[in-house]
């Protein structure tokens, strides 16, 4: 029996916390980020913390505690995502072909929308983009923490807009709705792994409810369709094996196999939106892309 | 609140509050920033006296290892190396002779 001191017992919340903080040391080597992550979660345990909120709420958002570190590890300012290392690459950059497509989809649709709704149209104005995000594209699909959940994919991209977005695919119930002041968000409620996505359209609040509802537990955000802040207000699809045109930028345009597969920029990529009523299925799956050739593939 | 100056004055001279906490002694995470905070240093966030840490554990000025502590799982402590007492010492020297130049500076009048 070995009779080595055990630290402090590491909460998942807190882990959780650590480990997104560690998201952006990601120009860091592994072994680095790695240790820090690891010290930083018995650092907080250590400090009697449990809860990720609690977490939020003494230290801030990890963004915000990781550029703190930053500064005091002098390390400079927190890279871009794509200097950032830390994420299956594939999986990163498959999920951001589809996440691209379905972003596509959902503007496409958001500008046709009544202008009552239309975030483009409505003039509704907003006193900036959420935090993380250097403007506000077309759409944006956050997720709260995990590279990849359950399977699915959740990874960051920059769209053609060169907005950088966050995007979470996950199969379960999707809904799209406004909220009270008529900023339209979406949203990818996730029961099974307590996580969520959406696509904002315009706004510099969704963010901050995230954050209040993250780590969300089930009960914490379901989603009630009867709810009239809760309205979903368009339904669309995308059908299986259907074409969609897919547009690299930046890093990934520098991929020719992965242009090759995907036909020039253009691929044939399965994914589903099945209308029902206000509320929606979505499925992305069977995704194959040649990234024998990128450059960014780790 | 914390004026700028006083705040960037505290920040510029972190390593320096740090050398000279563990060279009266072990401490560890949360002890260390109370005793920050009473010297004055309350305005500086927990991940920048953490990082600051990790700084100079990399650096070989300081080194950890878990204790036991009689009121819970065992604490992570930090120490000076022998390069950070002689980092100390440097520093204690690179200060005084600072706060001589701010003195002969501060007596002019505007």
């Amino acid at each position: 029996m070995s009779d080595a001191l055990q630290g402090p017992i590491v909460r998942p919340g807190v882990a959780e916390y650590a480990k997104r903080v560690g998201r952006y040391l990601g120009d860091q080597p592994k072994a680095v980020r790695d240790e820090t992550v690891a010290d930083l979660a018995n650092r907080l345990a250590e400090s009697g913390e449990k809860e990720f909120a609690v977490c939020i709420e003494k230290y801030g958002k990890p963004r915000a505690y990781a550029a703190e570190l930053r500064e005091g590890m002098d390390l400079g300012p927190t890279p871009p995502w794509w200097r950032r290392r830390g994420t299956a690459m594939p999986v990163f950059i498959a999920g951001a072909l589809v996440a691209a497509v379905i972003a596509g989809v959902v503007v496409d649709r958001v500008r046709q929308l009544p202008d009552d709704f239309n975030p483009f149209t409505s003039g509704i104005s907003t006193s900036g983009p959420p935090d993380r995000f250097d403007t506000i594209g077309s759409v944006l699909v956050v997720t709260p923490g995990s590279e990849t959940v359950d399977g699915y994919f959740s990874f960051v991209l920059t769209n053609s807009s060169d907005v950088e977005v966050e995007v979470l695919s996950i199969e379960v119930p999707f809904m799209i709705w406004t909220d009270d002041g008529g900023i339209m968000v979406g949203g990818f409620p996730d029961v099974a792994s307590e996580s969520i996505a959406g696509f904002v359209a315009r706004s510099d609040e969704l963010w901050q409810e995230r954050i209040a509802l993250d780590p969300m537990g089930p009960d914490e955000f379901r989603l009630d369709p009867a709810d009239p802040t809760h309205t979903a207000f368009e339904s669309f699809s995308l059908a299986p094996g259907e074409t969609y045109g897919v547009h690299l930028t930046g890093e990934l345009a520098s991929c020719p196999r992965l242009s090759e597969s995907l036909g020039g920029g253009v691929g044939a990529i399965r994914a589903t939106f099945t209308a029902r009523g206000r509320q929606f299925d979505a499925r992305v799956y069977d995704l194959s892309f040649d990234l024998s050739d990128c450059p960014i593939t780790e | 609140m914390v004026p700028v100056l006083e705040s960037q004055l505290r920040k510029g001279i972190l390593d320096l509050a740090v050398l000279g906490i563990l060279g009266a002694g072990e401490s560890y995470g949360y002890e260390l920033n109370q005793a920050l905070a009473d010297a004055g240093f309350d305005g500086l966030g927990d991940a920048t006296i953490y990082g600051t840490m990790r700084r100079m554990e990399q650096a070989g000025w300081v080194t950890s290892r878990l204790v036991a502590s009689s009121d819970g799982p065992a604490r992570k402590y930090y120490d000076l190396t022998p390069d950070g007492r002689s980092e100390l010492r440097e520093g204690q020297q690179r200060w005084e002779s600072l706060v001589t130049s701010m003195r002969q500076l501060l007596k002019v009048k505007p």
